[in-house]
C-alpha cells in the first residue's frame, strides 16, 4: 500500500513537471495573431533578400510569424519560382517577381485586391505607371512592387560637362573621349552574353522600334533595329575587349578604376554603392546618372520586381501581412539608405533625401517612360533569342541581316510554340 | 535423387541471388529505368509546364525534325565533340606521362601525387570562377604574368574564336590528375619482372614504355578514355560559369542547350527528345570503348 502511494506520487510528480515544462516556457508569440506559423519569403540574392532579413526580426515580434528568407541568384531565380509555383508543392509563401515574369506567373498567383479591399489598404502611393509593368496583369492585381529601377547609366561629369541628348551626339563624345592607349576606354560594358541585350533594348524602344505590334505581329526587322545593332556594336569597339566576357561587377569595377566615362552596368548594382566610397573608387565625386538619349519615345528599359502569394500558399493572411509591412514607406526608406532599393512609392522621391540625391534622375527617367520586354509565358524564350542574336552580332560573328532575320524567326517560332493567351494584348513593345 | 537434389539447389541459390538483387533493381527502377523511360515518353510529346493545366500532346517525331533542324543544336554538338575530343586526347597524353613519372614509388613521388590532386578537389564551379577571374584579359593575373614576360595578353574568353579552347584548357587542368591517378595505380600493377628482364635484355626506356607499359595497360587507357569522354560530354558547370555559352553561341554545348530548352524556356517534351538522343549516342560510344577494350584485353593476354 506504502508502495503504491510513492509510485502514485511520483507519477502525479512527473505529471506536474511535464505541465509546467510545457506551459512555463511559453513559446514566443503566443497570443499574437500568427504565433507559431513560419512563413518563407523568396528574393533574388543580394539587396531584396537581405532587405526581407532586415525586417524578419521586427515582424516577429509584432505579429508571431517567424519569417524563413530564402533567396537564389538571378540566373536561376526563374526557374525556382516556377517550379516552386508549378509544382503546388506550397514551398513558398509570398515570392518577389520580376516585373517581366508576371504575365507567365499569374495564374498561379492570388488575387491581391480582396485584402487590399478587406484591409481598406491605401494604394494611392504607388506609381501607377510602375505598377501597370509591375504587379498588374490583364485587371488582375498579382503583385505589390517593391522595387522601381529605370535602367540610366554612369558617366564621368570632369570629363563630360553636358550630357549629349541624342544617340548620335552620345556616340560622337564616346569616339572622341575613347583612348586605348592610354588604357582608357569610353564604355565599360558588362558584355556577357546575359547582359548584353540590354545595351540593345535601350536604344531600341528609344528609337521607337519594338519586338511586335500590340496584336504579336513580329515588326523587329526594321531601321530601328539595325541602329540600335550597330549602336551596340560601336559601343563595344569603344569598349575594353574584355568585355564581351564581363559581367556587372567587372563593368562597374572599370568605371570606378577611373577607366572608363561611361558605365552602362545597373548603377544601383555597383556604381552608385561605391562611387563615392574612396577604398572603393577613384572617382568620387567625378560621376553622376543619366538617362540614356532620348530618341523618339525616351522610353527606357524597366526593372522592377513585386511580391505576390501563390494560390497554394498555407499562411496567405501572414503573406499578406508580410507584403504591406515591406512595402510600407517607412521600410522603403529604411531600404534605401541601407541597400539603395529604390522605391515605387510616390511619397518616396517627394523626399528632400532623394531629391538632393545622385540617385534621382531615376524618378525623371520613371516620369519620361520605362519599359519592359513580353511579360508573357513566351517572353523568357523571346529574350533567349535577343541575348544570342545581339551578342552573335556585337563579338562579330554574325552579319547585320543574319541577326536580324535570326530575330524575327525567333520570335515568331517562340511565338508560335507559345502563343499568348486569347485576348491578351502586346502593350509592351 | 542426386540430380534432383542439385537442381533443387541451383533453382534455390537463383533465387537467393534475385532476392539480394531486388533492393538494388528497385532502387535502380524508381531513380533511373522509370525517369528515362518517361523522358522517351515526353520526347514524342508536346508539353509547356509553365502553361497552366498543360498535358502531353502526342506529336509524334517533330521534336526530334525541330532540334535536328535547329543551327544551335548544330553548334552545341559540334562544340561537345570539339571540346570531348580535345580535351580528354590532352588528359591522355599529359596523364600518362604524369602516371611514368610518378609510378616509382618513392617519397618524392607521393608528395607530387598530393600535390597535382588538388585542381581534382576543387569543385567546378568554384575551378570556373577562379579561372574565370584569373582569364580576364584586363585585370586577370594570366595575361599579367605574360606581359611580364613580353609576350602579349590573350582574349581567353572574349574572343569568340578561342574562348571554347580557354574552357577546354581548364577541364584539362581539372581532369589531368584524375586519369594520370588511375593510369598510376595500372603501371604499378606491371610485374616488375617484365621491366627488369627488358632492361637486362638492353631495352632502352622508350622500347620499355612502347612494348611493356602501354600493352599492358591499354585496357585501363580505353575505360579511362571512356569515362572521361562521357564526362567531357556532359560538361555544364565550366561553361555556365566561364562563359554562359557566350560569347554568342561561341561555346554553347549540348547540356547548356538541353538546361535553356528544358529548365529555362520549359519546353518539356522537346528538352526530353535531345536528351533521348544524346543518352544514346553516349550509350553507344561506352559499348564501342567496351569493346575495344575487351579486344585489347585478349589481345594482352
Amino acid at each position: 500500500m506504502k508502495k503504491a502511494g510513492i509510485f502514485f506520487l511520483v507519477i502525479l510528480l512527473m505529471a506536474g513537471i511535464s505541465v509546467f515544462v510545457y506551459s512555463g516556457g511559453q513559446k514566443e508569440g503566443t497570443g499574437k495573431k500568427y504565433a507559431g506559423q513560419t512563413i518563407r519569403v523568396l528574393f533574388m540574392s543580394a539587396t531584396y533578400a537581405e532587405a526581407a532579413r532586415d525586417i524578419a526580426k521586427d515582424f516577429q515580434a509584432k505579429t508571431g510569424a517567424k519569417v524563413e528568407v530564402i533567396d537564389f541568384p538571378y540566373v536561376t531565380l526563374h526557374e525556382k519560382e516556377l517550379l516552386g509555383l508549378t509544382s503546388g508543392a506550397g514551398n513558398y509563401d509570398v515570392i518577389s517577381i520580376a516585373c517581366q515574369w508576371d504575365g507567365e506567373f499569374s495564374p498561379w498567383l492570388v488575387d491581391l485586391e480582396k485584402y487590399i479591399k478587406r484591409d481598406n489598404w491605401d494604394t494611392s502611393d504607388i506609381m501607377e505607371s510602375v505598377w501597370q509593368n509591375s504587379g498588374k496583369w490583364q485587371g488582375k492585381i498579382m503583385g505589390i512592387p517593391h522595387s522601381n529601377t529605370p535602367r540610366l547609366l554612369s558617366y564621368r561629369t570632369d570629363l563630360i560637362k553636358k550630357f549629349p541628348r541624342t544617340w548620335d551626339e552620345f556616340m560622337a563624345i564616346a569616339r572622341k573621349l575613347n583612348n586605348p592607349a592610354k588604357g582608357f576606354y569610353a564604355f565599360a560594358i558588362p558584355g556577357q552574353k546575359s547582359q548584353l541585350s540590354g545595351q540593345f533594348f535601350e536604344p531600341l524602344w528609344s528609337l521607337g522600334g519594338s519586338w511586335a505590334d500590340e496584336n504579336w505581329n513580329v515588326t523587329i526587322d526594321s531601321p530601328e533595329t539595325r541602329k540600335a545593332l550597330n549602336i551596340v556594336k560601336e559601343e563595344m569597339s569603344l569598349a575594353d575587349p574584355a568585355v564581351s566576357a564581363w559581367g556587372i561587377p567587372e563593368a562597374s569595377a572599370a568605371f570606378l578604376q577611373g577607366n572608363a566615362a561611361f558605365c552602362l552596368a545597373w548603377p544601383t548594382l555597383g556604381v552608385t554603392i561605391n562611387g563615392d566610397n574612396p577604398d572603393k573608387s577613384k572617382v568620387v565625386g567625378k560621376w553622376a546618372l543619366a538617362d540614356y538619349p532620348y530618341g523618339k519615345t525616351g522610353l527606357t528599359v524597366l526593372s522592377s520586381w513585386d511580391l505576390g502569394i501563390p494560390s497554394n500558399s498555407k499562411r496567405k493572411d501572414a503573406a499578406w501581412d508580410f507584403i504591406k509591412t515591406y512595402t510600407s514607406a517607412a521600410n522603403q526608406m529604411r531600404f534605401f539608405k541601407k541597400y539603395t532599393i529604390l522605391s515605387p512609392r510616390k511619397s518616396f522621391w517627394e523626399t528632400e533625401e532623394l531629391k538632393k540625391s545622385k540617385l534621382y534622375p531615376h524618378k525623371e527617367a520613371s516620369d519620361r517612360g520605362t519599359n519592359i520586354w513580353w511579360r508573357i509565358p513566351a517572353g523568357t524564350a523571346a529574350l533567349g533569342v535577343m541575348r544570342d542574336a545581339v551578342s552573335s552580332y556585337a563579338t562579330g560573328q554574325w552579319g547585320l541581316e543574319k541577326t536580324v532575320k535570326y530575330m524575327e524567326n525567333g520570335l515568331k517560332k517562340v511565338l508560335k510554340d507559345n502563343p499568348p493567351a486569347s485576348g491578351i494584348k502586346n502593350t509592351n513593345r | 535423387m542426386l540430380i534432383s537434389r542439385n537442381i533443387r539447389a541451383t533453382t534455390g541459390d537463383k533465387v537467393v541471388s534475385w532476392v539480394f538483387l531486388l533492393p538494388v533493381i528497385i532502387i535502380l527502377a524508381v531513380t533511373a529505368f522509370i525517369p528515362l523511360g518517361y523522358g522517351v515518353f515526353l520526347s514524342f510529346h508536346k508539353f509547356q509546364l509553365n502553361i497552366p493545366n498543360s498535358k502531353p500532346v502526342f506529336i509524334g517525331f517533330s521534336n526530334y525534325i525541330e532540334f535536328m533542324k535547329d543551327k544551335l543544336f548544330i553548334k552545341s554538338l559540334t562544340n561537345n565533340i570539339i571540346f570531348a575530343t580535345i580535351s580528354v586526347s590532352m588528359e591522355l597524353i599529359v596523364g600518362l606521362v604524369v602516371a611514368m613519372i610518378l609510378s616509382e614509388d618513392n617519397k618524392m613521388s607521393r608528395v607530387m601525387i598530393t600535390i597535382i590532386l588538388i585542381p581534382m578537389i576543387i569543385a567546378p564551379v568554384v575551378a570556373g570562377t577562379l579561372w574565370r577571374m584569373m582569364l580576364d584579359s584586363t585585370y586577370g593575373v594570366v595575361d599579367y604574368f605574360l606581359e611580364l614576360i613580353h609576350i602579349p595578353g590573350v582574349r581567353w574568353l572574349s574572343d569568340p574564336k578561342i574562348a571554347l579552347y580557354s574552357v577546354i584548357l581548364v577541364d584539362f587542368w581539372k581532369f589531368t590528375p584524375y586519369v594520370a591517378i588511375l593510369l598510376i595505380s595500372s603501371v604499378k600493377t606491371i610485374p616488375r619482372s617484365f621491366m627488369d628482364s627488358a632492361r637486362v635484355d638492353g631495352a632502352s626506356p622508350w622500347k620499355l614504355f612502347y612494348r611493356i607499359v602501354l600493352p599492358i595497360i591499354s585496357p585501363v587507357i580505353i575505360i579511362v578514355a571512356m569515362i572521361r569522354f562521357i564526362d567531357a560530354f556532359k560538361v555544364f558547370d565550366l561553361v555556365f560559369v566561364m562563359t554562359g555559352g557566350g560569347p554568342g553561341n561561341a561555346t554553347e554545348v549540348l547540356p547548356t542547350y538541353i538546361y535553356r530548352e528544358g529548365i529555362k524556356y520549359f519546353r518539356i517534351g522537346f528538352a526530353s527528345s535531345v536528351a533521348v538522343v544524346f543518352i544514346t549516342v553516349m550509350f553507344l560510344v561506352s559499348g564501342i570503348f567496351i569493346r575495344l577494350r575487351t579486344i585489347q584485353l585478349n589481345r594482352v593476354e
